[in-house]
């Protein structure tokens, strides 16, 4: 027995060894992975209406073919942070509109000229009294992401679950940005009131952050650059995050795209502050697959002023939540955000990003356009944002919401038993582990996995001002620089907890 | 019959029974850990992920090891 118990000892163990290798591997796939927010994507919708720094969308990119959208999103969020002087959001606001709309990049400086190194990304936030604007430039050689793409066009460029390959996301790219030199661009809804309501096409919240998308109904006139009249639809689709310690990244800061240059000073808290924002003179602006006529969907749409043009959104795409009003504007002091997020928190998830087609109650004061162009294609939702431009306008068809039957999963059942009983319970009892006590060893292991979470490197910096003498007491702590010797003390505990456990597990086997 | 019958009944009552119990009082509790301020930190410090996947590995071998000690012993190969 003994030999026996000494073989499976063995061989379990080969076991044990191989099994971890293996899923380490994949636990650790992620490499060059990136989110790259379309803060451009404010341009595009700039033509039919948009407010300050709605986000059309994100492109994820990653080296892994068979990575997801979601996949590459997910196991990014966290990851970077937003940092900001005097540990509060830096207030960007003496900056101007122009300037502010056009910031892809901000690197901030102190007063000896050197670049403040504070984290990776910094965070500025702007309010026209009726929206913050928030801007969120990375400054740890980030553009390494659009880099690595330029010169590896097979990078998968994935983009709200699908994708298309860099050459042709950077054809539109090049496509658009010359339509967009054409004329101006504008942002900001004159005429907005704390009557006004917003809907949400998709609510997708994730670990700490969550994105949504909004419909503005065309009640708004737009205007400081470009005379735009209302008469149109505005969708957003905006990031934010309900932990202000994390974020994701914005948009390339890649030199290639003739960086302007803006650098001033700003003062704050008593400090003084001298910046420089950088941005590129052209626009990135993706393209949306599925949409192939964008390009001259721009040109033939309503660009400035005709009131006459109706935006039109892809409604066969809108979930059930379109016709809900869950979002006020609210007119509040510089500083404040004006939309009540903390409402919008309260709301339920959606799925992901995809959500399915629902029931929709038509918005009073809005006309739509069927989107043909992608009926039956089953784009995400994101992809609506784009085509939000259209001509010679057609009244929304009268059409009964079809309740499409879910497919009903058949058990084989004894004779003797009413079937509808059995279909109620099976269900119940594959639920065990959402029941108590059953659920306590799965209780236990979401307890202890939720203790994994992305690993961040340890930074702080607080000012804490001492008012009887004065002083401001900076806590400045950064350990970024110590990164490799943390991977490597990892390490050696993860080697010392396997040594650990198998001295455990021969003492538990074979005594001591 | 009466076996697939008794069967039915059995099923239905032990629906009714998981039905009764409670649903778990520490679902919640999973994403209060979750964000515990600084955890992000602790992970910079200790390989929690990593030490969890080789607790996972371990769970699953040391059952297999049991299990087939059981098969052993119950099947009568070899008498303790």
């Amino acid at each position: 027995m003994r030999k026996i118990k000494t073989f499976l000892y063995l061989l379990i163990s080969f076991i044990f060894l191989s099994c971890p290798i293996k899923a380490k591997a994949s636990s650790f796939a992620l490499s060059a992975d990136a989110i790259v927010l379309l803060s451009d994507g404010i341009d595009m919708l700039s033509y039919s209406g948009s407010v300050p720094f709605g986000y059309l969308g994100a492109i994820a990119f990653s080296q892994d073919a068979n990575k997801s959208y979601q996949d590459v999103l997910e196991d990014y969020l966290g990851k970077a942070n937003i940092f900001s002087l005097n540990g509060t959001t830096i207030n960007a606001r003496n900056l101007t509109n122009a300037e502010i709309e056009q910031l892809q990049d901000l690197v901030l400086y102190d007063e000896d000229g050197n670049i403040l190194n504070l984290m990776d990304i910094y965070y500025a936030e702007s309010d026209n009294g009726y929206f913050t604007e928030h801007i969120y430039c990375k400054n740890d050689g980030s553009p390494c992401y659009l880099d690595s793409a330029k010169t590896n066009p097979a990078l998968d460029v994935k983009f709200g679950g699908s994708e298309m390959s860099y050459l042709e996301w950077q054809n539109t790219y090049n496509a658009i940005n010359q339509q967009l030199e054409q004329g101006g661009y504008n942002y900001g809804l004159n005429g907005a009131s704390v009557s006004d309501k917003s809907y949400f096409v998709f609510f997708a919240p994730y670990n700490g952050a969550w994105a949504y998308s909004l419909f503005v109904p065309n009640q708004y006139e737009l205007g400081v650059t470009v005379p735009v009249t209302s008469g149109q639809n505005v969708v957003i689709t905006e990031w934010y995050t309900n932990n202000p310690s994390s974020f994701f990244y914005c948009g390339p800061t890649d030199g290639n795209y003739n960086m302007g240059v803006q650098s001033g000073t700003w003062n704050k808290d008593g400090y003084t502050y001298h910046y420089k924002v950088t941005w590129p003179t052209n626009y990135n602006v993706s393209r949306f697959p599925g949409v192939n006529n964008t390009y001259d969907s721009f040109l033939n749409g309503n660009k400035y002023n005709d009131p006459n043009v109706f935006a039109k959104v892809g409604y066969q795409y809108i979930s059930s939540r379109v016709g809900q009003d869950v979002l006020s504007f609210r007119k509040v002091a510089n500083g404040e955000n004006a939309m009540d997020l903390s409402k919008a928190h309260s709301y339920a998830d959606i799925d992901g990003f995809i959500t399915d087609v629902g029931s929709i109650t038509p918005i009073p004061d809005a006309t739509y356009i069927p989107n043909d162009a992608i009926d039956g294609v089953n784009y995400p939702i994101i992809f609506d944002v784009v085509d939000v431009i259209g001509v010679n306008p057609i009244p929304f068809p009268d059409s009964e919401p079809v309740d499409e039957e879910e497919p009903v999963i058949e058990y084989p059942l004894p004779d003797t038993v009413d079937p509808s009983l059995i279909t109620d319970g099976i269900p119940i009892i594959s639920g065990l582990q959402n029941k108590f006590p059953f659920s306590i060893p799965w209780d236990l292991y979401n307890l202890v996995n939720g203790l994994s979470v992305t690993r961040e490197t340890p930074s702080i910096y607080q000012v804490v001002h001492i008012p009887i003498i004065e002083y401001d007491w900076v806590i400045d702590l950064d350990l970024s620089m110590y990164d490799d010797s943390a991977e490597l003390f990892r390490s050696l505990f993860l080697i010392l907890f396997i040594i650990g456990l198998a001295v455990f597990s021969y003492q538990h086997f074979f005594g001591s | 019959m009466t076996q697939v019958s008794d069967f039915g009944i059995k099923v239905i009552l032990l629906t009714v029974v998981v039905s009764l119990l409670p649903s778990s009082p520490f679902a919640n509790f999973n994403s209060l850990l979750t964000n515990i301020p600084y955890l992000s930190y602790l992970n910079w410090f200790l390989p929690i992920s990593e030490i969890l996947v080789v607790l996972e590995s371990w769970l699953v071998v040391v059952s297999l090891y049991y299990s087939i000690l059981f098969v052993i012993n119950y099947v009568g190969i070899v008498k303790t």
